[in-house]
């Protein structure tokens, strides 16, 4: 893992204001993911994770604070640069409708090329090679209906990885896999945003996939509640799948900071379980 | 990239689009059937006067223009050719009647015109001799009789008129064949104007008339682009007279608005019809598609790409289903008896296909307008 900073937010908030109703959907978060860094992110439904995701995937505009990837401030950029950025920087695997149902695996690797104009052999070779690494050699050339859910996954894993993107998201890829699949699905995921010297980024309802990822960045309330990086602290988490075990409210301010030393030490009762 | 969407998208789903293809294939005949069953039957009512070698036609006052009203005194003519700029005048004459045919044959209606040998009125043989003489019990017919009777030039032909109370029978030669030259929905033959008034029906009171009389009177003029001086000062130097182009004077045969206007309006339900179903079909399925058209705009997909993506599937889905449709409609015509009124001419045909082509991305306009606005946060369930 390099120490260069690949994706940063500062003091990044999204508010909705909703015929008078104000709603903090992310609340001033700081985050910093370096190159090969994978991160999870956690949190119970309406935590502010997908939000999150969508305005560092430049889907939607922060409302306070930047957000940074490679060095560019994606508030300064207009809706067209924004969806270039898109193509070109970031992947993104989503929890479903992930493949383009009429092209077959292979063509729906070769979509990311295509859209950023990289036709040719050489292209279809690279796509290959990635799907063959993925296990999946003998499907490049069937549909998305004739793929498992598994296999689904893959090819959008290949998808969003193929055209070496700085920043690599993941909405909650193993929530129509079973536990096997998930592991596999997010093993993978892993092992090539590290080789890839990449940053990544997976929102995750299964803490059990957390043992895979580097960081642990747990929001509650729009706010990060805990950001977890010690090794032991991350495997204990992933140790429980009992999601209702995390905190149901967000800390105060001060509370809201990285947690360093001893997981067990800082988290309460109810969080780690007996 | 648009285009490698739209083709892949269509080639795997090549059954969906292949059955509304043949919808849009349906609605291409019946677009084209209507089309052509206009222009069959505006020909059939007008395709002699549309031929005339005439710019104007003369009428009685107070008919307006129309040819079976109108009555002219032979004088007129002699009048109408005095007037300054009109280069030829020729008096033509209407009726009906029938060629009777060798026994067990149906006889075959007919439109009797009687015109002035060396006068505008006459058309111009395609096979054998125009009519020469005035007093000579020549014909000359339209190809459609001599190819449905089998009648060939220097054949006689036996027509029947009602004179009186008297069916008279009376021989002509044929002389030459005309090209198609149907009116009043009948294929016309022609005779000299002294032949045509002495074997028209007539009523009683006319058999024995010596006065002969005209209908209408063809004008060329000397100066193509006199039109208008001219219409003004035939009225004005012949009494009672009233003058229209050619245009107008078969426009105002009676029924002949009523019959286009009747079948502009069916045309004009069917490409309503085209455009809704269409618009319908895409309208669905681009709801349908609205996560995976999300998804693609997540990964970064401009919407200029999405949206040209679904015009031309459009238009291909319409192009194919309009090919069907011409090819289907070939097929049927060429099977279809000659005495359907159905024709196809490069205009008409011309606009009835650009017009099927265009309901398609018409159509369309709705879903693409959905598909625009479909946001990409849709990939993420937001």
């Amino acid at each position: 893992m390099k120490n260069e900073i690949i994706l940063e937010t500062k003091n990044a908030s999204k508010i909705y204001d909703s015929n008078g109703l104000v709603v903090k959907a992310v609340d001033e978060v700081n985050l910093q993911v370096k190159a090969g860094e994978f991160l999870g992110l956690v949190g119970p439904s309406g935590s502010g994770k997908t939000t999150m995701l969508a305005m560092l995937a430049t889907l939607l505009r922060e409302t306070e604070g930047s957000l940074l990837i490679d060095g560019q401030d994606l508030g300064s950029m207009s809706d067209t640069q924004r969806t270039k950025f898109r193509r070109e920087k970031i992947g993104f695997t989503f929890q479903s409708n992930n493949l383009v149902p009429y092209l077959t695996a292979l063509e729906n690797v070769e979509l990311m090329l295509k859209l950023n104009k990289k036709n040719g052999r050489k292209s279809r070779e690279k796509a290959i090679s990635l799907l063959t690494r993925l296990g999946l050699a003998d499907r490049m050339d069937n549909l998305p209906a004739q793929l498992s859910g598994g296999q689904q996954q893959r090819v959008a894993i290949a998808r969003s990885l193929i055209h070496d993107p700085s920043v690599v998201l993941a909405d909650e890829p193993t929530a129509s896999l079973d536990t096997e699949r998930a592991n596999q699905v997010v093993q993978i995921f892993a092992d090539l945003i590290h080789e890839g010297n990449r940053a990544g980024i997976m929102v995750t309802h299964d803490l059990r996939m957390c043992k895979y990822v580097d960081k642990v960045v747990q929001m509650v309330d729009g706010k990060i509640a805990r950001v977890i990086t010690n090794r032991d602290e991350i495997n204990l988490l992933a140790g429980t799948s009992e999601f209702d075990k995390l905190p149901k409210k967000a800390p105060v301010k001060e509370e809201a900071l990285p947690v360093t030393g001893l997981f067990k030490a800082n988290l309460s009762p109810a969080f780690v379980g007996n | 990239m648009s285009i490698y969407l739209s083709l892949k998208e269509v080639w795997r789903n090549k059954g969906r689009f292949f059955l509304f293809s043949m919808v849009i294939a349906l609605i291409a005949v019946l677009v084209l059937f209507t089309a052509g069953l206009g222009e069959g039957l505006a020909s059939a009512n007008k395709e002699y006067l549309e031929k005339l070698d005439a710019t104007l036609l003369v009428f009685q006052e107070g008919t307006d223009y129309s040819t079976i009203e109108s009555r002219l005194d032979y004088q007129k003519v002699k009048r109408v050719q005095r007037v300054d700029g009109v280069a030829a005048a020729g008096p033509i004459g209407f009726s009906n009647l029938e060629i009777v045919l060798d026994e067990g044959l149906d006889s075959v209606d007919v439109s009797f015109i009687g015109v002035e040998v060396g006068k505008p009125g006459l058309p111009a043989p395609i096979i054998g001799e125009t009519i020469r003489s005035r007093q000579s019990k020549v014909v000359m017919i339209d190809q459609r009789i001599a190819e449905t009777a089998n009648i060939g030039i220097g054949d006689y032909i036996t027509v029947k008129s009602t004179q009186g109370t008297d069916d008279k029978f009376y021989d002509l030669r044929v002389t030459g064949i005309s090209d198609g030259q149907q009116y009043f929905f009948q294929p016309s033959i022609f005779v000299s104007l002294a032949i045509w008034d002495k074997y028209r029906p007539k009523a009683d009171a006319n058999i024995y008339s010596s006065r002969p009389v005209t209908n209408v009177i063809a004008v060329q003029l000397e100066d193509p682009n006199a039109v208008e001086n001219i219409t003004q000062l035939i009225p004005a130097m012949v009494k009672d007279v009233e003058v229209s182009d050619i245009k107008t004077a078969y426009e105002s045969a009676p029924g002949y608005s009523a019959q286009q206007n009747t079948l502009n309006t069916m045309k004009a339900f069917t490409f309503l019809i085209g455009v809704l179903v269409i618009g319908g079909f895409f309208q669905i399925q681009t709801l349908q598609k609205v996560p995976q058209i999300g998804m693609l705009k997540a990964i970064g997909t401009p919407n200029p790409v999405v949206a040209v993506a679904s015009i031309l599937q459009i238009i291909f889905v319409t192009i194919f289903g309009v090919a069907l449709g011409g090819l289907a409609v070939l097929g049927l015509v060429l099977g279809m008896p000659s005495s359907v009124p159905i024709l196809f001419t490069g205009t008409s045909v011309l606009i009835a296909v650009g017009s099927l082509l265009l309901i398609g991305p018409l159509g369309g306009l709705v879903s693409i307008r959905v598909a625009l606005k479909v946001e990409p946060l849709t990939a993420l369930g937001m």
